[in-house]
């Protein structure tokens, strides 16, 4: 394994956590904040699929996605009419994958920050002209920073993390579906110990940073502000 | 005026309000959990009703449509305070402010002005979780007032402040009441705060309107209820009347403000003449004696001719009082001067035994003793 194959699995594993993380925050926003104030009966049922993936063996969603991205089913083969390729062993696959499996690390926070700040901001806004966007935009998404920040980085962590899931829909494939991990994984096994000692310490420092950041960042947040007034 | 005809089902309280509020300052009084916040949301449109709201001919909610709560020209200041933590004082003020810019609404009320009526010139740039209870009080009431609002909705602006907070709230109060001139319905279960703040009342139980009507008028009938069955709720403070006073001078060497009251004078203790035409006077009720004839020799030195009206029995702990309600009498010289406006009744509590050595009864002309008085409110012309 070369320099120039770690690398490109190193930027395989960043776009593909960019992109997971980035799509994730627009679909979980809705869904943590309906999860953290509706009444809805539907809504423990809805709670526990959202926090599947954090129970389920990775190899088993991975199993039933690969299944599920198969040209045999209807996903799969609506996908293939439309774009020419696979779902299955494909970068487009991995993102739709990973959004599965990085979902409760994105909802969970947002939910427990949306719950915390509670209605009553959104009340006070309304009062004083704001209508509920406006309202929602300047008091809620603000107040929930932390929560994002949390969020945020819990999601893009887990992502560059993965393994199970990404060997099961991907499989490994140079520049396209060869994360991190999985080029970890080939290293070993190839013997090349010295290839795989350079990703491992690598991810090992990353993600050592991005915490130690996050946890800096919130502590400065956390003395700067105050702490956020429970509804 | 805001005209009300709603109902509200929650949990257990069913709210069912037909009743007027006029624009002026309203209080609206009764016990703990008898619907009074939740009749204050419907208003502000932050909890579902169905039925018929309309302020100054603007249909807020009918069966046909519904105003959303940030369409309502209202200022709310909720229970808790609700200053947003993530942003500065300023930021704080500007909110409601900036909104009624954009929509074009007219600033009637303009930052500086609002800042400097509410003192908080000192504390803008402050972070607002780090405000203490009374200051960020006052930056909630000051935010809700410039947003401009046509209806001020206070929800016990008071509570959870102790007395000394209070007092120093108190003025900012009174300028937003009658200062401003901005129609006010004011939550409270504090008849003090109401006899200070407020020209009309509703009285709410169980879901219901069982009172409304201009302050003076209501206070005593509620004081009177409260006599009659012996039972202090939902009252908090002492019992007592509420009379319209013309300020009539100042007397230097005694430190006297001097009072006409029905025609007749008053004499109450103060540091100087108040600035304004008309005030209002809080008399407690254990604080009037009764007396047949002019008295003399007495430390007492104001005596007020007046006719009794009622005479009721106390129970419970005051059992042994009675309640006199007497209306005062104006002097033939002074009547066409009073006669515009009806007669103001004032209630003193004695003993039976008293009443009875007295012979009082339904119509005896007596002398009330007032032993002490305290001006209540400031106003003007209108009070």
């Amino acid at each position: 394994m070369t320099v120039l194959t770690e690398l490109s699995a190193i930027w395989l594993s960043a776009k593909l956590a960019a992109i997971t993380t980035a799509i994730l925050l627009f679909v979980a926003t809705p869904l943590a904040w309906w999860l953290a104030h509706s009444r809805h009966q539907l809504r423990p049922a809805v709670e526990a699929l959202t926090a599947l993936p954090l129970v389920m063996p990775p190899t088993v969603l991975g199993f039933y996605l690969l299944i599920l991205f198969s040209p045999n089913n209807a996903v799969g083969s609506f996908w293939l009419s439309l774009t020419g390729s696979t779902l299955s062993f494909s970068f487009t696959g991995l993102v739709l994958a990973s959004l599965v499996y990085s979902l409760p690390f994105m909802v969970q926070p947002l939910t427990s920050a949306f719950s915390q700040i509670g209605r009553a901001p959104l009340e006070a806004a309304a009062t004083l002209g704001a209508n509920p966007w406006d309202a929602w935009r300047s008091t809620v998404l603000p107040l929930a920073r932390s929560g994002y920040i949390t969020a945020a980085v819990l999601t893009f962590a887990h992502t560059v993390g993965e393994f199970g899931i990404v060997l099961m829909v991907g499989g490994n494939l140079a520049g396209e579906t060869r994360v991190i991990s999985i080029a970890i994984y080939e290293s070993v096994e190839t013997l090349n110990y010295t290839a795989a000692h350079h990703l491992s310490a690598g991810l090992l420092v990353f993600s050592f940073s991005v915490l130690l950041c996050v946890y800096y960042f919130n502590r400065q947040f956390t003395l700067r502000l105050g702490p956020l007034r429970a509804p | 005026m805001l005209d009300l005809d709603i109902r509200v089902r929650i949990d257990a309280l069913s709210l069912h309000v037909q009743g007027t509020v006029p624009n002026t300052v309203t209080a609206l009084f009764g016990p703990s959990g008898c619907g009074k916040t939740t009749l204050l949301r419907a208003i502000a449109g932050l909890t579902p009703c169905s039925g018929r709201i309309a302020f100054n001919d603007v249909v807020w909610q009918d069966d046909s449509q519904r105003l959303p709560t940030h369409k309502r020209r209202i200022g709310y200041v909720f229970q808790q305070d609700q200053l947003f933590a993530h942003l500065s004082v300023e930021q704080n003020l500007r909110y409601g402010l900036d909104r009624a810019s954009v929509n074009n609404i007219s600033i009637a009320l303009p930052m500086d002005d609002v800042v400097k009526r509410f003192d908080l010139q000192p504390l803008l740039n402050r972070r607002a979780a780090s405000l203490s209870g009374g200051a960020s009080r006052r930056a909630n009431i000051a935010r809700a007032i410039l947003s401009q609002p046509q209806l001020l909705l206070l929800d016990e602006p008071l509570t959870g402040l102790d007395a000394k907070r209070k007092a120093q709230i108190m003025p900012y109060l009174t300028e937003v009441t009658s200062g401003l001139g901005i129609p006010t319905l004011y939550v409270s279960h504090l008849n003090d705060e109401i006899a200070r703040l407020c020209d009309h009342m509703l009285v709410m139980q169980q879901g219901k309107l069982t009172d409304q009507g201009p302050t003076q008028d209501v206070l005593p009938r509620l004081w009177r209820e409260t006599v009659e069955t012996g039972d202090p709720q939902p009252f908090e403070s002492e019992a007592g009347s509420l009379v319209k006073a013309t300020v009539t001078g100042f007397d230097e060497q005694y430190s006297m403000i001097e009072l006409a009251v029905a025609g007749q004078q008053l004499r109450v203790l103060g540091q100087a003449l108040p600035q304004v035409p008309r005030v209002r006077v809080f008399l407690a009720a254990k604080d009037v004696a009764i007396a047949l004839h002019s008295p003399r020799d007495l430390s007492i030195r104001n005596a007020l001719a007046a006719k009794v009206v009622q005479i009721t029995p106390m129970t419970g702990l005051a059992n042994g009082l009675v309640a006199v309600d007497m209306y005062l009498v104006t002097p033939a010289a002074n009547e066409r001067e009073a006669s515009a406006e009806s007669p103001q009744t004032i209630s003193a509590h004695i003993s039976k035994a008293a009443s009875h050595a007295l012979g009082l009864e339904v119509g005896s002309a007596v002398y009330a003793l007032i032993k002490s008085a305290r001006i209540a409110a400031l106003g003007d012309e209108t009070l």
